[in-house]
């Protein structure tokens, strides 16, 4: 959403560079609805054909897609959005262990204490091979052992690739716990901290920030920021831009540094894989292989054992 | 043995058997109130899970079962020697079966009860219970053992109602001790019984269908509860053959269960008569057989990832054979399976009584030894830390191979004891059975969580390994306790020994032909 | 809106209009126009004139397309003589919105909306599908081939049916001769 007080920024200018142009920026704003609160500066209206709009001459912060996507409805959240297929993609060789997504993941979802919902492992694959730092959120497997053994539909499979955990219908069997090959699975053992202040005061699965006991949780690919057009909390917070995010039906991906690049290109050019693709789970995460890294590797004798947090 | 109306009474002999059901005195109530204390601090301990979540139990992310899925895993195998005793040896005619199929069934309902109730308590969320039924998804293997344990709870409760049916009779006309609402329970439970040719044939009727649907719903159970584990991705757990290994093992852990049932019942209330020696025989050939096709089937499950050595199944072996699961994996293998069996065999193992002849195989010196070792381990852990009080390394390591020599050592000392009390040694069988029956599980259940795919890293302090609480050492023993509480309050109410069944075989079976 | 801004808006108004009026008769700069092919696809073309409306030769034009997150980058193709690049959009993925950025002395730019035909409806079958409706997390019965249902129904009725049998005939026991 561009708010009012982006909206004033960019007035302000527009007004001072070229008042022509921002004549004719307020102009098309106050036909799109001047007045009503959160509405887009400029809409892309899907339905028109052939209407021409020229977005790039507003110098939106959060990206351009902010604005078009912005007037389409918001998708109910169990459903998910029938024309996409978000898939993510982690180039290893970028991947510095820094775990910052781990943090801004945390921090989106005010993760409890214990729980990584992208966890950064230190991997190495054998005597030989070099060690490397493997980024891990939940795969939304499009076979999902998860989705199969949960037996009250705790969590299912969106039509947008989104594997869902609705900690509201959860009876803690942890089935989907045992059934998750990539260990993307966490459980509040106990009473989790109350949500904090904001927007997680009332319980959205898509937005997942209220946490009950006894309930699994999990990575959900941020529907809540997906829905406003912004990138997974951790793809945005990763400062190599190794965590790419798009749609495999546009066959495009996106990482925190902008770039914009051809999800197949960069899978097939770089010798993309998927975790344990033997196991058959198909899973929406592809990792770029740890080729010519540029920094420092993880300890060889690994030694990050324990994090903080968890009741003992 | 008829009144002078000509209808039947109880004999001396049948006398014994509702000896349970008059049970009173210091030594039953404090039993009884020995398991309801237990229990009791079992729901003190469930209290307390409810109350600050599992997080009391030793469970965490990379261990999300363990005790409770053991607990579950075992008292639903021990169930299975109902459908094996009441309906494959009703159905093949074995007539020696008659003085203890009750106890078989008997005990497939009290554990039936226990198992099913653990998954409940190992749920996260049990106010949310509803959601099984408002929200169930048959794709679930949850939702199949919802289904197949409810099925098989109904039968298996059928199959001990149908043929206690003309014993009720008999008490509804004979038993006048107790409280009058235990005449009434009888008059209405007899279903108006008169022992007519009609009523026989469609009591005969009703078991015979019984037995024959009873086999597959058994076996479908312990197949669908192996599923929780076979059906996931996990080394160690994605095996074809848990379906019959599990029940292999059930058969045998609950075969186990009746020769203790049985002795623990001809002790307590001289059923002498009924129970006899050869019954112990029988069973024990029955155990043996069942312990074998066990010992296959467990031998199959490890040997063939072993000659692969896999990469991912490298971890969960390495850990059972000779990793920090050792223990506890030979126990089940030696003192669980070998041992019993070779107890099971000592009657027809004819160099045993030999073995006393060396002096050193006489009980007093391995009894000495186990004594010294017990007293040096005493003395050094309470002078300090094992560690310390022993001092190097090399003989903290050393200790375990001590212990098992001197336990083989004592074993071997005690054969011939046993030779000479078949009973007693079928009754450490068993129980050394049980217990290993319980440990398989928990080998089969955790050492898998210990090597996941990805290794467990980042875990939070204490994360990393297993380690069972109080909370769940707790409830377990309150479900053991409920098993025992159950079974004792069934043959409370009713004849633990089938009495219609061994009147009319009763003078050959006390002749001593089985 | 406060009544006291209105003036103020109403000359942006007009300066706006007159931007608009201008915007239109420039000779120069990039234009983009699309033709719809017979296979789906489309053929873009890009325009590149100076200032004087004569057209561009050899001007670097970037094709992008509008993506969830950002710009793709689609193709590079140099203006010929006549001042045109051209690209073939393919139908798949179907891109809503395309631009064309050209570097020719000044920074130039120009977005189409393409005219889509809405993307297709899932076909489900109706009777799973009005089960189905019921949640989108669906439940006992919505997520299966009946052939399931029919096999778990037919064996666990068989069976509770089986019991339901014994019992009646237990039950009659009190009247059996």
């Amino acid at each position: 959403m561009l708010s009012r007080r982006s909206f004033l920024k960019v007035f302000a200018g527009m007004a001072a560079a070229t008042p022509l142009a921002g004549g004719a920026a307020l102009f098309r704003r106050w036909r799109a609805g001047l007045g009503s609160r959160g509405a887009p500066a400029l809409v892309a209206a899907p339905g028109v054909d052939r209407t021409l709009v020229h977005l790039a001459d507003v110098p939106a912060r959060d990206g351009d897609a902010t604005i078009a996507y912005a007037a389409s409805p918001p998708a109910p959240a169990a459903a998910g959005l029938a024309q996409r297929r978000w898939v993510m993609v982690i180039d290893l060789a970028r991947c510095d262990g820094c775990r910052e997504c781990t943090r801004a993941c945390s921090a989106m979802h005010f993760a409890p204490a214990g729980q990584e919902w992208i966890r950064v492992y230190e991997m190495r694959d054998n005597d030989a091979a070099a060690p490397y730092w493997l980024p891990r959120p939940c795969m939304h497997c499009d076979n999902a052992p998860c989705v199969k053994v949960c037996p009250v539909s705790a969590t299912w499979k969106r039509a947008d690739g989104i594997v869902m955990q609705d900690t509201s219908r959860c009876i803690g069997c942890r089935f989907c716990i045992a059934a998750c090959p990539y260990g993307a699975r966490s459980f509040n053992w106990v009473e989790p901290p109350a949500a904090q202040p904001g927007r997680g005061a009332a319980y959205d699965e898509a937005w997942n920030q209220v946490h009950r006991k006894g309930t699994t949780e999990k990575c959900i690919f941020c529907p809540g920021l997906l829905n406003e057009g912004r990138l997974p909390a951790c793809a945005t917070a990763c400062p190599m831009g190794a965590v790419y995010f798009g749609d495999q039906a546009e066959d495009a991906a996106t990482n925190s540094q902008g770039e914009t690049v051809r999800l197949s290109a960069l899978i097939q050019q770089n010798a993309g894989y998927r975790l344990m693709e033997e196991l058959g789970t198909e899973p929406r995460v592809y990792y770029l292989p740890p080729r010519k890294r540029a920094y420092p590797a993880p300890p060889q004798g690994g030694g990050h054992a324990v994090i903080p947090g968890g009741h003992r | 043995m008829r009144d002078w109306l000509g209808r039947p009474r109880f004999s001396t002999r049948e006398e014994a058997v509702l000896a349970s059901m008059r049970a009173t005195g210091p030594a039953y109530y404090a039993l009884v109130g020995a398991l309801v204390a237990v229990i009791g601090w079992g729901l003190i301990a469930y209290a307390v899970q409810l109350r600050h979540g599992l997080g009391v139990t030793g469970l965490r992310d990379n261990f999300m079962w363990g005790v409770y899925i053991t607990n579950f895993v075992f008292f639903i195998g021990v169930s299975h020697v109902g459908a094996l005793m009441s309906a494959i040896l009703r159905l093949t005619g074995a007539e020696w079966r008659r003085p203890i199929t009750r106890m078989a069934e008997a005990i497939t309902f009290a554990s039936l009860l226990m198992g099913a109730l653990m998954p409940f308590v190992d749920m996260g969320r049990p106010d949310r219970i509803l959601n099984l039924i408002l929200h169930g998804r048959l794709q679930s293997p949850i939702l199949w053992d919802m289904l197949s344990i409810t099925t098989y709870l109904t039968g298996s409760t059928l199959f001990l109602f149908v043929p206690m049916i003309p014993d009720i009779a008999l008490l509804r006309d004979h038993f006048k001790d107790g409280p009058a609402w235990r005449h009434r329970l009888y008059t209405v439970l007899a279903l108006g019984w008169r022992d007519t040719a009609g009523q026989r044939h469609r009591l005969e009727t009703v078991m015979a269908v019984l037995a024959v649907l009873i086999i597959p719903i058994a076996i479908s159970v312990h197949t669908v509860v192996s599923w929780i584990m076979a059906m996931t991705l996990r080394a160690g757990w994605n095996s074809t053959i848990f379906g019959p290994y599990f029940v292999s093992g059930a058969l045998f852990s609950g075969a186990a269960a009746v020769v203790t049932a049985m002795a623990a019942f001809r002790w307590a209330y001289h059923l002498e008569d009924y129970i006899t020696e050869r019954h112990f025989k029988r069973m024990g050939y029955l155990v043996i057989t069942l312990g074998v096709i066990y010992a296959y089937f467990t031998f199959n499950e490890y040997w063939t990832p072993l000659y692969k050595l896999a990469e991912h199944e490298r971890g969960y072996l390495a850990a059972v054979f000779s990793g920090p699961f050792a223990p506890l994996f030979w126990f089940t293998q030696i003192a669980g399976l070998l041992l019993p069996l070779l107890l099971l065999t000592l009657p027809t193992i004819s160099w045993v009584s030999r073995l006393q002849e060396i002096k050193l195989l006489r009980p007093r010196p391995a009894l000495a030894a186990a004594g010294a070792a017990a007293g040096v381990l005493i003395f050094t852990s309470a002078a300090g830390a094992p560690t310390a009080g022993l001092g190097d390394g090399a003989i903290v390591r050393a200790l375990p191979w001590v212990l098992t020599v001197v336990a083989a050592w004592l074993f071997a000392s005690f054969l011939p004891v046993f030779r000479k009390h078949p009973i007693a040694s079928a009754v450490v069988a068993s129980l050394l059975i049980n217990v290993g029956a319980w440990v398989k599980r928990f080998v089969i259940i955790v050492p898998t969580l210990q090597y996941p795919f990805l290794p467990i890293q980042r875990a939070p302090a204490g994360w990393a390994f297993y380690h069972p609480s109080w909370v769940e050492w707790s409830i377990t023993a309150a479900a053991v306790a409920g098993f025992i509480l159950i079974y004792i309050l069934f043959s409370k109410l009713f004849p633990i020994v089938s009495i219609w069944e061994t009147r009319a075989e009763g003078e050959a079976v006390h002749a001593g032909t089985p | 809106m406060p009544a006291r801004h209105r003036p103020v808006v109403l000359c942006l108004l007009l300066i706006a209009l007159s931007a608009a009026a201008a915007d239109g008769g420039q000779p120069g700069g990039l234009s983009l126009a699309e033709e719809t092919r017979t296979d789906g696809s489309w053929l873009l073309t890009a325009t590149v004139r100076d200032d004087t409306g004569e057209p561009v030769e050899g001007a670097a034009v970037t094709f992008l397309a509008r993506t969830a997150f950002g710009w793709l980058p689609l193709a590079e193709a140099a203006t010929d003589a006549a001042g045109i690049a051209s690209f073939s959009l393919p139908a798949v993925p179907a891109y809503r919105e395309v631009r064309a950025g050209a570097d020719a002395g000044t920074t130039l730019s120009a977005e189409l909306l393409l005219a889509r035909p809405p993307a297709p409806e899932l076909v489900r079958r109706p009777g799973l599908d009005v089960l189905r409706e019921m949640s989108h997390q669906p439940g006992l019965l919505s997520p299966y081939p009946p052939i399931q249902i029919l096999f778990v129904v037919a064996l666990l009725g068989a069976i509770w049916t089986t019991y339901a049998y014994l019992v009646f005939l237990l039950v009659g026991l009190r009247r059996a001769p």
